[in-house]
């Protein structure tokens, strides 16, 4: 507890500090002038964290429990868009692909001792991508780096029998007496 | 200003080199692949129509390609020729149906459409009806049907309808899939054709509305 002097010295103080301070007569304009020197302060971010914690736990609570909603569903949507893209690059049967990159090419040929994939993409070369079969099954598979574009492509089985793709588009064209198939790399409008 | 002038025109010949430069680099890549998968003269031939085509500024590498497939199945020298020409032939009709800002594969795929049959005025048809997105797919789609023995009338209407209707290449895809299916099973192609459009137009939004 303050008596009644105390109380009045206290008062005489407050008084002296809401006073001007003593200065120099041209110490206004030297601090305008350091002030105007400054740089512009940067505006505060807005902070939505110190709007919820002044609210009541309740309200914490709920917003607190939306925000992990969002936070799961946005998270399974995203797994969605990994696993369509990596069955597209990765999986599916060459039809069209996102993006550019690595493309499986896979093909169901049963008694067969040799397969080849031969595209525009590799010159039509039936030496330079030969196919692995996967185990002791028929699956032929294939993995070929595609840039973005429309690319045409067929199989060579066993050295002399060529063929398209069974399961992609066609190209209505066979200038050499075989159709091949067509792939669109990079049309991401399709997916 | 002797200087001066001196320094413009090295500059200007140091531009139009690094300009040029990608053109020249793609026509000896050409030029090299034909050579070494054809022999002299029908490299020759070729590289003279692939030299054409790059003048007027149309895509190079589907000819040499088209060159190089002859090549593999042994086709006989005059086939090639005939084929890459016919092809070079195509894409320049294909950019112009399909408008000069069209991509290289629009061009591409526009040109198999072509010499399969369907008109030009489909492809013109086609862009007007989708002037601002590509027509990759539609066109694929389109070279399809036709490959699988949907009458070009058809073909080309199906695909078109298609476009009109606001069908995404999502859809085009799932109806060239369900045509195939029809057909595998032994449905008539044109039916198969006018059957998949059916089903893409019917899943259109606010058709459930309009019914």
């Amino acid at each position: 507890m303050l008596d009644r002097d105390e109380n009045g010295w206290l008062e005489e103080v407050r008084r002296d500090y809401r006073g001007a301070a003593p200065a120099a007569d041209d110490a206004r304009e030297r601090l305008l002038a350091r002030l105007a020197a400054e740089p512009a302060p940067r505006r505060p971010r807005a902070n939505p964290f110190r709007w919820l914690a002044q609210q009541p736990l309740s309200i914490q609570g709920a917003v607190a429990g939306v925000a992990l909603l969002v936070a799961a569903a946005s998270g399974i949507g995203a797994f969605r868009e990994i696993d369509r893209a990596a069955v597209a690059r990765h999986v599916a049967v060459a039809t069209a692909a996102p993006e550019a990159g690595t493309i499986t090419f896979a093909l169901r040929a049963p008694q067969v001792s040799s397969v080849a994939l031969v595209g525009d993409f590799n010159a039509w070369d039936p030496g330079a991508t030969p196919m692995r079969r996967q185990g002791q099954g028929d699956l032929w598979t294939a993995q070929v780096a595609l840039s973005n574009g429309l690319h045409s492509y067929a199989y060579v089985i066993d050295g002399r029998q060529w063929q398209p793709d069974p399961g992609a588009p066609l190209s209505p064209e066979a200038p050499f007496g075989v159709r091949s198939s067509v792939i669109v790399v990079g049309e991401r409008d399709a997916f | 200003m002797p200087r001066v002038r001196w320094l413009v025109l090295i500059a200007a010949l140091a531009g139009a080199f690094f300009a040029a430069s990608p053109a020249l680099a793609d026509a000896a890549g050409d030029a090299t692949r034909l050579k070494s998968r054809l022999d002299p003269e029908t490299a020759a031939r070729v590289g003279e129509i692939v030299d054409a085509a790059r003048e007027a500024g149309l895509p190079t590498a589907p000819l040499v390609a088209r060159a190089l497939e002859g090549a593999s199945q042994q086709a006989p020298s005059a086939t090639i020729v005939a084929e890459v020409q016919k092809l070079s032939g195509a894409l320049a009709d294909a950019r112009r149906s399909l408008g000069r800002d069209s991509k290289e594969t629009e061009i591409v795929a526009g040109a198999s459409a072509l010499v399969a049959g369907v008109p030009a005025d489909s492809l013109a048809h086609l862009r007007a009806s989708r002037p601002a997105e590509s027509l990759t797919i539609s066109l694929v789609v389109l070279c399809d049907l036709l490959a699988r023995g949907v009458p070009q009338p058809t073909a080309s209407g199906a695909v078109l309808a298609a476009v009109r209707a606001g069908g995404t290449d999502r859809d085009l895809l799932r109806m060239r899939e369900h045509v195939h299916d029809q057909i595998r099973r032994g449905a008539e192609p044109g039916g198969a054709a006018q059957k998949g459009l059916r089903e893409l137009l019917d899943r259109r939004p606010g058709r459930e509305r309009a019914r």
